[in-house]
């Protein structure tokens, strides 16, 4: 099964500030020296790897895909947005689980900002790499004249979190160091599943991001657009 | 010497310039004068902790510059926490058990939310994340608290807090604390419909809400 791990990781201190609602003009002395610092130390302890498979489609329903492997996948939104795929990438990504033991100790320390900046960090390198894995399933897509669907997750717009299973039962994650709890979460935390489908329509994603479908909104500090 | 105010004051402005030796050489001098540790925190320490949430509520400064203070703060409780005598335990606002629900690994929340009770003088008991109803359970009958915190940031997982509120309910212990929610996907409604008090996505507005609930309780 196919890992990628040879992939650098670029965040700024742009992406950085960003996050936490500020602009590096906003932000003067110490406190923009503390972010700088803390985003050169967390550099060196990213390991990022994606593990990816690519599944064939048996069947749509209107609730969800069943898969050629036997797996449902039950979510709406996918039979939405993937109802023209007849293929699905699957995949796994993680940041390794040095920057989260670096965070701890700074938090166990007495420390919790910098816990909790280097969090963000950890948060925007796993968003990173994400993207990276969409970014290679958009040039796969492309090569065979389609296009890719926005990706999606269990526990993103009402697809339940228990097909955090069907994922690890479809790659083999601890290939890349990921494992699932029994209530459904990986460890390391910095880690992240989704599912892009390729789609026929021309256009694909059209301009839309998973944010024109997330219920959150306004409520969302992190909302990628702004307008209605 | 320093008078006593004046000390205070002057910790309660190094939290505000995030001065970590200011902190730490003031700690140090309130302990020698034998200022007790508890009136430091509440009235030094505390104190820069709320000056900076009302600069941050009126947009005079922005997130980095509210964690800069926050490990600022912190470097002072290190030294002043210590030094508290169990006699000036009673004098906090309440106690609040934080943690993240089951199934739920987001922490950041939580994790800002904490500093900002504490800076209200709330003592703050951290389970962590992926907390068990059991564990819940055991922590309200270990540190007998006020609120229990509920940090459900996904909308799968704020629909376990009905679950915690039915098991707190078994057994017992309902209606002895206020079950307060928090993260992006709550709804104050939606938590009074699952049997909690109340829910805020916003850690400033949890306090005033936890204040009005503590005065209505207490008359
Ligand atoms: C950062 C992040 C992550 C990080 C985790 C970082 C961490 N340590 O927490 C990573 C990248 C690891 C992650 C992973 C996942 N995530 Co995520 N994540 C987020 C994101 C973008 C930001 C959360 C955050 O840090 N907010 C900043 C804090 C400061 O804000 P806050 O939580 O609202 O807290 C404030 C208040 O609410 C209040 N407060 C907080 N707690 C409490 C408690 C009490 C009692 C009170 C009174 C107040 C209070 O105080 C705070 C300050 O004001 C959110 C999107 C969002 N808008 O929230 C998604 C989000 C929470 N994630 C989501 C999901 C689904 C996941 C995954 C399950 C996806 C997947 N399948 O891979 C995984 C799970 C990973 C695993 N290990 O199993 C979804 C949940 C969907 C939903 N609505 O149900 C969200 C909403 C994204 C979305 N738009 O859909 N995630």
């Amino acid at each position: 099964m196919p890992v990628m791990r040879d992939i650098k990781i670029q965040i700024s201190i742009d992406d950085l500030l960003r996050v936490h609602g500020a602009t590096e003009g906003q932000v003067k002395g110490k406190a923009l020296d503390n972010y700088r610092r803390l985003l050169d130390e967390a550099e060196p302890l990213l390991r990022p790897a994606y593990i990816y498979r690519d599944v064939s489609i048996a069947e749509t329903r209107e609730d969800g895909l069943v898969l050629e492997t036997g797996h449902v996948l039950q979510a709406t939104i996918l039979a939405k947005l993937l109802r023209t795929a007849k293929r699905v990438y699957l995949m796994c990504c993680t940041i390794g689980p040095l920057l989260e033991q670096r965070a701890r100790e700074y938090k166990n320390d007495g420390f919790p900002a910098k816990a909790y900046i280097l969090d963000s960090i950890g948060s925007l390198a796993t968003d990173f790499l994400a993207q990276k894995g969409c970014k290679f399933v958009d040039d796969v897509a492309a090569a065979v004249q389609l296009s890719t669907s926005i990706p999606l997750s269990p526990g993103y717009m009402g697809w339940p979190l228990k097909d955090q299973q069907a994922f690890f039962q479809l790659l083999d994650c601890a290939e890349i160091g990921v494992a699932l709890s029994d209530t459904f979460i990986m460890s390391p935390l910095k880690s992240t599943t989704q599912a892009i489908g390729l789609v026929a329509e021309p256009g694909g994603k059209a301009h839309k991001t998973n944010c024109d479908y997330c219920a959150l909104k306004a409520r969302c500090k992190f909302r990628k657009v702004q307008s209605s | 010497m320093e008078s006593k105010e004046k000390l205070l004051d002057q910790l309660a402005q190094a939290v505000v310039d995030m001065d970590t030796e200011a902190v730490e050489a003031k700690s140090k001098e309130v302990i020698e004068a034998g200022i007790p540790a508890f009136e430091a925190i509440a009235t030094g320490l505390s104190v820069g902790m709320k000056r900076v949430g009302e600069m941050w509520s009126r947009m005079e400064i922005f997130m980095p510059e509210v964690m800069g203070s926050v490990d600022t703060y912190y470097a002072g409780m290190k030294l002043l926490k210590p030094q508290i005598k169990v006699s000036e335990h009673a004098t906090y606002e309440a106690t609040v058990i934080m943690g993240t629900i089951w199934g739920d690994i987001h922490s950041v929340g939580k994790d800002v939310a904490i500093p900002v009770f504490e800076g209200e003088n709330f003592r703050v008991i951290d389970l962590g994340l992926d907390v068990s109803v059991e564990k819940y359970v055991a922590a309200v009958n270990e540190y007998h608290p006020e609120f229990v915190g509920l940090g459900t940031y996904m909308s799968e997982t704020f629909l376990h807090v009905e679950a915690l509120v039915e098991e707190f309910k078994a057994k017992g212990i309902r209606d002895k604390v206020f079950i307060i929610c928090g993260g992006p996907a709550v709804d104050s409604e939606y938590a009074k419909k699952m049997g909690a008090d109340d829910a805020w996505n916003d850690a400033w507005e949890a306090v005033a809400g936890m204040k009005q609930l503590l005065k209505q309780k207490r008359g």
